[in-house]
């Protein structure tokens, strides 16, 4: 393992540091969205449809209207002008589900918005809500889990534009995988699952004049003030999105949904600030969640496991409007060594709530399928699956033609093979025995991508001697706040509790989207040019400023450490703090601002961009009583430089935690009656607690990737969940000689 | 929706008496769950928290644990004398959803729902439990095998509360108690059992495999006789006349009666 380049101790930079907004969080002080309050403000709480397909024939609120503090039931005929958006050039403009609520009398997914109560108080809302009555006409809804892709042309739409249908393809895989010695071709299903962050989704919207305020629960504030100015016909700048703290989002808080205009509507006609917060039931049904993925596998190999050929078809299903693609190839194409490859997807509309993206988009239920297959494969011809993996291992990014920037997935194999002990497997299912129970091992590898988006900053140095760093990005709970004071601390040489951290509003820098675990990797470049700039102007001052000790030097005389300026003949030693300098020229602080190119999206990159990393599983059965737990987990991860190991090593045990999750629990079933979401409460949709947490050992590679920034940092918010699920139905097939292939395992199919 | 609220059991009796009967509530755990699609305007709640004084006592005596309606499953699990005497009630208290639940729900209002996947009630039935029932005619004892008449029906007339729950204390040759879920913690029961082998004899008693929780008569007199079982499928065919599980959305019919006879044959073989 590559060792960290600064000692401990010297620098901030790859330190576990525990959150700095800890205190605020557990003292009930830091404000989620729904926490601001204003005087005068109204509680809206929408009417969902209780059909899934149809119109609504008539929306009869007049019994609603009566009832004490309500101030008024909109619907279709008095919500006013909300206009749609269009996606822009770049990564702006973005939504799932782009018809503005009740733009039409149709209903197409069970739960979306037919009207809105806005009350003085929730209580009063909530019952107003309650006492509309709708009349439909009802069809029935489509909601079957049995996905064949409709028909679509060769180049469709997504959410990001035009995509085409053949994700990757290379040589001749159907030909390859007629003709290979070794065959083997499965379909994997994975459910829908819904998100479920604790906070759930709120706005609170004021209107001042032609400008909008929203508190949002948001991880991208930017383009949420670029969707709501296009939807209320207003300048971007009249346009102010504010997301403190995030109380997580995993994906589902990435781009708007359709309560945010609601809300923004009803404030704009009663002149009164308006607050919406969406319940956990309609969390299940207006909000997104991962689709529904049916992915047929087809590998070709050698007799000696090498891949001959790889075919991955995947569908998912998708709202009857909107166009989401579940991007399950995401990772197929370069992950291992094939010569031949081919990579498509379909998509089958269904009267279901837009999905979106949730935790490794993509990757994720891809890499459950692709993986799942190579363990599958591997057990085929009686090879052991590390070794398979490393039979086919590529030099290049296969489906780019193009190096890795930084790959050390051999290595991931090797540490999470020698930490678990790996090699007293025996291979024959049930073979493993420990304390009555009988054990099952399985492994799998992962991947994500690493780039950067577009961020910029500000770093401003005050005569007190503290920072401020702004940055228009969110924390989503991951560490960003941290991340930002130790980059600020690193380069001001500010000590961590003297420097503010300003996030999540867009009358800052514009940051990045809380996603694709790209966050920390986007500031680096423009916290450190921003600092940089800031030091330089302060290097001015200290040889401008009458009386200072530098007043005869040049400004390239001088340098910054320690958040001192000295003369490089004379050394740190007799250096001045900044704060002095500042004193002595009159100045309450200075600013540099920074900003950090996108690498995402670049048509020709120089290297492949990925983490890379291996999960080792076991779990323990016993068939007597048919219980499962999983018992250990290993997971290495090589996502380039760890800045803050303690938050690190949080988000790979979470996400490890939400694959326990996908593999044995999660999944949100319809109603193949009325096409609602059956399980839409945190009792029945049975996630992992606690007490299904088994020890989890995490070990970092850390070897930088210079590629991406200058401290070498991936992102590691997502790389954690790709591979667990593969891995653990790889452990029940050991133990129990039961092949998974569809998620979630049911204890019900394993006797 | 009315919600009454009585400050002494006396006028809380008058309160069932009256029409319409309202639904007691303690905890108001098992109300919770289905609160938002109920509707309210013919609602009637009968809130028992203001009776600590009459029903939350647990009395234990030489010969019986007496457990006030308003005993919650916390106040079975803080008490190191009730769950050394009875240590399948702390053990089952434990399973009941979270702490929140457990400080909350009552003994009483489990039984009281009457959900056939009630945790509570089978380590009652197992401790051959009697519930004592109050209206303003007057007290009766019933025992809680023979309490449930069908899905979510009991002999419960509509004027009478919950007030107590009785159980004896005997001298006990085996006792255990066996919940299995999808998850380790916070799950649903998706097949749950209770045995007891006392001086009266055996008693088991499974939940959610039937639209009650039950007793398994037949396999308790094959346990009476002293039947030694030789597999899982030997103790399904006697439980085929004791249960009548369903599929539904936590569970299928066949895994039901198939996990309830292996975890008998396995205990039985450990613990007979």
């Amino acid at each position: 393992m590559a060792t960290t380049v600064e000692a401990p101790g010297t620098s901030p930079i790859g330190r576990s540091t525990p959150r700095v907004d800890g205190p605020l969080k557990v003292s009930g002080a830091a404000k989620y969205a729904s926490d601001f309050h204003f005087p005068g403000m109204l509680y809206a709480v929408p009417v969902g449809a209780t059909i899934a397909n149809g119109r609504v024939v008539k929306i009869d609120a007049a019994a609603a209207e009566k009832m004490p503090g309500v101030r008024k039931i909109f619907h279709r005929e008095n919500i006013g002008k909300i206009s749609r958006s269009v996606l822009g050039p770049g990564f702006e403009g973005i939504c799932d589900e782009r018809r503005p609520p009740f733009e039409d009398d149709v209903v197409r997914y069970y739960g979306q918005y037919i009207a809105l109560a806005v009350a003085d108080t929730f209580e009063s809302a909530k019952a107003a809500a309650d006492a509309v009555r709708v009349s439909y006409d009802k069809e029935k809804p489509n909601v079957s889990t049995d996905l064949k892709a409709d028909d679509e042309p060769q180049v469709v739409v997504t959410t990001f534009g035009p995509a085409n249908r053949v994700r990757s393809e290379r040589g001749d895989a159907a030909g390859a995988f007629a003709s290979a010695p070794v065959k083997l071709d499965q379909t994997y299903v994975t459910p829908a699952e819904t998100h479920n962050p604790i906070e759930l989704h709120a706005t609170t919207a004021i209107w001042d004049g032609s400008t909008l305020t929203l508190y949002e629960s948001s991880q991208g504030v930017f383009n949420l003030q670029g969707v709501l100015a296009q939807m209320f016909g207003l300048p971007k700048e009249n346009v102010r999105v504010i997301t403190k703290f995030l109380g997580s989002g995993f994906g589902g808080k990435l781009w708007p949904w359709t309560h945010c205009p609601l809300a923004a509507a009803a404030a704009r006609q009663l002149g009164k600030p308006v607050k919406l917060v969406v319940s956990r039931k309609m969390m299940f049904q207006t909000v997104g969640h991962r689709p529904r993925t049916q992915q047929r596998v087809r590998l070709g190999a050698a007799a000696d496991g090498k891949l001959i050929s790889l075919q991955q078809d995947y569908v998912n299903d998708k709202a009857i409007l909107d166009h989401y693609h579940e991007d399950c190839g995401e990772a197929t194409a370069f992950q291992y060594s094939v010569p031949n490859l081919r990579v498509a997807f379909g998509r089958a509309k269904r009267n279901i709530g837009s999905p979106t993206a949730m935790r490794g988009p993509g990757a994720v239920p891809g890499l459950y399928a692709t993986e799942s297959a190579l363990n599958e494969l591997a057990d085929q011809l009686k090879i052991d699956p590390v070794q398979i993996r490393v039979l086919n291992e590529p030099k290049i990014d296969e489906s780019l033609g193009i190096p890795f920037s930084s790959r050390h997935l051999l290595e991931c194999f090797s540490v999470g093979a020698e930490k678990f002990g790996w090699s007293k497997r025996t291979a024959e299912v049930g073979s493993m025995k420990r304390d009555g129970l009988t054990l099952g091992w399985g492994m799998a590898g992962c991947t994500w991508v690493a780039a950067r988006f577009p961020a910029a900053a500000s770093v401003q140095l005050r005569d007190d001697g503290t920072a401020r760093v702004a940055c228009g990005t969110q924390d989503i709970g991951t560490g960003t706040y941290t991340v930002l004071a130790q980059l600020t601390a690193q380069r001001a040489g500010v000590p961590l509790d003297k420097i503010e951290v300003v996030l999540g509003d867009t009358s800052l820098p514009a940051g990045p989207i809380s996603g694709g675990s790209m966050v920390t990797g986007s500031v680096i470049p423009a916290v450190f040019a921003a600092a940089d700039n800031a030091i330089a102007s302060l290097l001015n001052i200290a040889v401008t400023t009458p009386g200072s000790a530098f007043e005869k030097r040049k400004p390239d005389e001088l340098a910054f450490e320690g958040g001192r300026v000295f003369a490089k003949v004379d050394g740190v030693a007799k250096g001045v703090p900044f704060a002095d300098l500042l004193g002595r020229a009159n100045l309450r602080l200075v600013t540099g601002g920074g900003e950090g190119a996108a690498t995402f999206g670049n048509p020709k990159p120089k290297f492949s961009t990925q983490s890379f990393g291996c999960h080792f599983v076991e779990v323990t059965w016993q068939a007597e009583i048919a219980r499962l737990r999983v018992s250990r987990v290993v997971t290495v991860i090589d996502a380039g430089r760890i800045l803050n190991p303690l938050a690190g090593r949080n988000q790979v045990e979470g996400a490890v935690v939400m694959g326990i999750g996908m593999a044995l629990f999660e999944h949100t079933t319809y109603d193949p009656q009325n096409g609602a979401p059956i399980n839409s409460n945190l009792a029945d949709y049975v996630m992992a607690v606690n007490a299904d947490v088994p020890p989890i050992e995490v070990h970092f590679l850390d070897y930088p990737d210079k590629e991406i920034n200058e401290l070498g940092a991936r992102g590691i918010g997502e790389i954690g969940l790709a591979g667990i699920a593969a891995a653990i139905t790889a452990a029940v097939h050991h133990a129990t000689g039961v092949r998974v292939r569809e998620l979630p395992v049911k204890i019900e199919d394993l006797i | 929706m009315q919600v009454h609220r009585p400050y002494t059991l006396h006028d809380a009796l008058a309160l069932m008496a009256a029409t319409p009967t309202p639904t007691p509530i303690a905890g108001g755990t098992d109300l919770l769950v289905s609160w938002h699609h109920k509707p309210k305007e013919k609602l009637a709640l009968l809130d028992l928290s203001q009776l600590g004084g009459e029903l939350a006592a647990m009395r234990l005596t030489a010969d019986t644990l007496e457990l006030g309606a308003l005993t919650t499953y916390w106040d079975v699990i803080a008490s190191p004398e009730v769950s050394r005497a009875f240590p399948l009630l702390a053990e089952a208290a434990r399973q009941v959803g979270a702490m929140q639940i457990q400080t909350r729900g009552t003994w009483a209002g489990n039984i009281g729902n009457g959900s056939p996947a009630a945790d509570g009630v089978p380590v009652l039935m197992a401790y051959d439990a009697t519930v004592v029932l109050q209206s303003t005619r007057g007290r009766r004892e019933v025992q809680l095998d023979g309490y449930y008449t069908g899905y979510k029906k009991t002999v419960r007339l509509p004027d009478e509360l919950i007030v107590a729950i009785q159980i004896p204390r005997r001298t006990r040759k085996a006792e255990w108690f066996e919940k299995v879920g999808a998850r380790a913690a916070q799950t649903i029961t998706k097949v749950g059992v209770a045995v007891v082998n006392d001086e009266k004899g055996w008693r088991v008693v499974a939940n959610s495999v039937a639209p009650y929780v039950c007793r398994c008569r037949n396999l308790e007199s094959a346990l009476q006789k002293g039947q030694k079982f030789k597999s899982p499928e030997e103790i399904r065919d006697i439980l085929k006349n004791d249960i009548a599980p369903i599929n539904d959305m936590r569970s299928t019919a066949a895994y039901r009666e198939t996990v309830l006879s292996r975890v008998l044959f396995y205990r039985l073989a450990d613990k007979a």
